[in-house]
């Protein structure tokens, strides 16, 4: 009788550690791992927007892997441009990005896999902002599969 | 006795987390046992646990250092041409032309469609409107199963140009850059030796990408394709049409619009130069008059 109070108190202690390592760690695991309502910017460079249209000011500079915080998707945000558009944030901007460029998973991004080779075509951050208007400007398209 | 085990935890957590050694205090030197160390764990068979996490750091390791010396890789051809064409494009953006606004002609899906219909499926196009009439239109080199296609609204607009007829445009130029024709202009005799070596122990070949777009600059200002390059894309142009009566009249109609443009507009007239000619062009697949 007394081994199985013994046992519940233990089982009690045991998880409240459990709980409290958890809670210590749980920050750094933030910094790591992006959570449910985070999301990838997938293209090689982009901009953080002011308003849902690729002529609205450029709040951002954004690269290929950067990590933003999704506050509403298209359903909330009315947009004159054809296209849907995510409200999201950075560490200090509130702005908006194209849904189909940002993904859940970590993309697979040229500029981070070839980080070295990127670096030899020395880019100023002029370079960086017009190759993120270029995704503004192209009018992007894919034939289905087969 | 719960509450209190509750409480005392919470209270002496903090401590413990936020403790910090206090280095005015001495410490006491204690003698380590460290054979009693290994009994223990050995007794609790941790041991094993032990060399399972040694082991699986070091895979960690010597992953990071694979993916560090990696990124001194230059790329593999089937991801180095769409960097190399976007980063083109960077830098010429003043000269190109292509940052204005202009209005959705539709062409995303229109486009789409068109090459679904040809049989090319599972091409991701990027197509970029310029405001320039001397780059008409062009096909940049890119990836597998990519294209990045330019051309000009100026063109477009003086032509009146249909999407259909837009659309026949940017398959010629899909076309010709399947065939690599663009390619092997700017490609320099050693790049296939280059792509995916690794240079962290080696100079980077800066001189061989400078030369590269170097030549894509020539191609798109000023040398374009030759006759012979001309003549091999209209004859596959033909037998991919061919079969399809509206499309083929509607590319002979579009060649003729073109011929006549650059014979009556001077702004133009550098395009047979880039794409010689609209007249040999039709020429080519008109059916030659027999001669009684």
């Amino acid at each position: 009788m007394t081994g199985k109070q013994f046992n519940l108190h233990g089982r009690f202690r045991l998880r409240i550690l459990f709980l409290l390592i958890l809670i210590s760690f749980s920050d750094v695991f933030a910094a790591q791992v992006p959570s449910i309502k985070d999301v990838y910017f997938n293209r090689f460079s982009g901009h953080l927007h002011q308003g849902p249209d690729a002529q609205s000011t450029s709040l951002k500079v954004l690269n290929c892997g950067d990590i933003l915080k999704v506050i509403s998707n298209e359903k909330e945000v009315t947009t004159p441009s054809k296209f849907n558009w995510s409200k999201l944030q950075t560490a200090s901007h509130i702005g908006y990005v194209r849904q189909e460029f940002l993904s859940t998973e970590l993309p697979n991004c040229f500029n981070n896999k070839y980080l070295k080779f990127v670096e030899q075509f020395k880019m100023e951050l002029t370079d960086r902002y017009n190759w993120g208007r270029l995704y503004d400007h192209y009018v992007l398209g894919k034939s289905k599969v087969k | 006795m719960m509450k209190k085990i509750f409480i005392s935890i919470l209270f002496l957590t903090p401590n413990l987390i936020f403790a910090q050694p206090n280095p005015k205090e001495k410490k006491t030197e204690m003698p380590t046992d460290f054979s009693r160390i290994k009994e223990v764990l050995k007794n609790d068979q941790l041991e094993g646990e032990v060399k399972k996490k040694i082991e699986k750091q070091k895979r960690l390791n010597a992953l990071e250092e694979k993916e560090s010396t990696e990124r001194f890789n230059i790329p593999k051809e089937n991801e180095f041409w769409s960097f190399i064409s976007e980063y083109w494009i960077v830098k010429n953006m003043e000269k190109m032309k292509w940052n204005f606004e202009k209005p959705d002609y539709g062409l995303d899906e229109y486009f789409s469609k068109f090459l679904e219909e040809q049989g090319y499926y599972e091409v991701k196009f990027k197509i970029l409107l310029l405001d320039n009439a001397l780059i008409p239109h062009f096909c940049l080199p890119s990836n597998p199963n990519e294209a990045i296609f330019l051309i000009s609204v100026p063109f477009m607009r003086t032509l009146d140009l249909s999407k259909l007829e837009i659309s026949l445009l940017l398959l010629e130029d899909f076309v010709r850059s399947k065939m690599n024709q663009f390619k092997s202009k700017v490609s320099p005799l050693d790049l296939d030796k280059t792509f995916g070596i690794n240079f962290q122990k080696q100079e980077f070949p800066q001189k061989m990408f400078n030369e590269i777009l170097k030549k894509y600059d020539e191609v798109v200002y000023d040398k374009g394709f030759n006759f012979e390059e001309q003549f091999e894309l209209t004859i596959k142009m033909e037998r991919i049409l061919k079969s399809n009566p509206t499309l083929w009249t509607a590319y002979l109609g579009l060649i003729e619009k073109i011929g006549n443009l650059t014979k009556t507009n001077t702004i133009y007239q550098n395009y047979s130069k880039l794409y010689p000619s609209p007249e040999m062009q039709l020429n080519w697949l008109r059916p030659k008059k027999k001669v009684l």
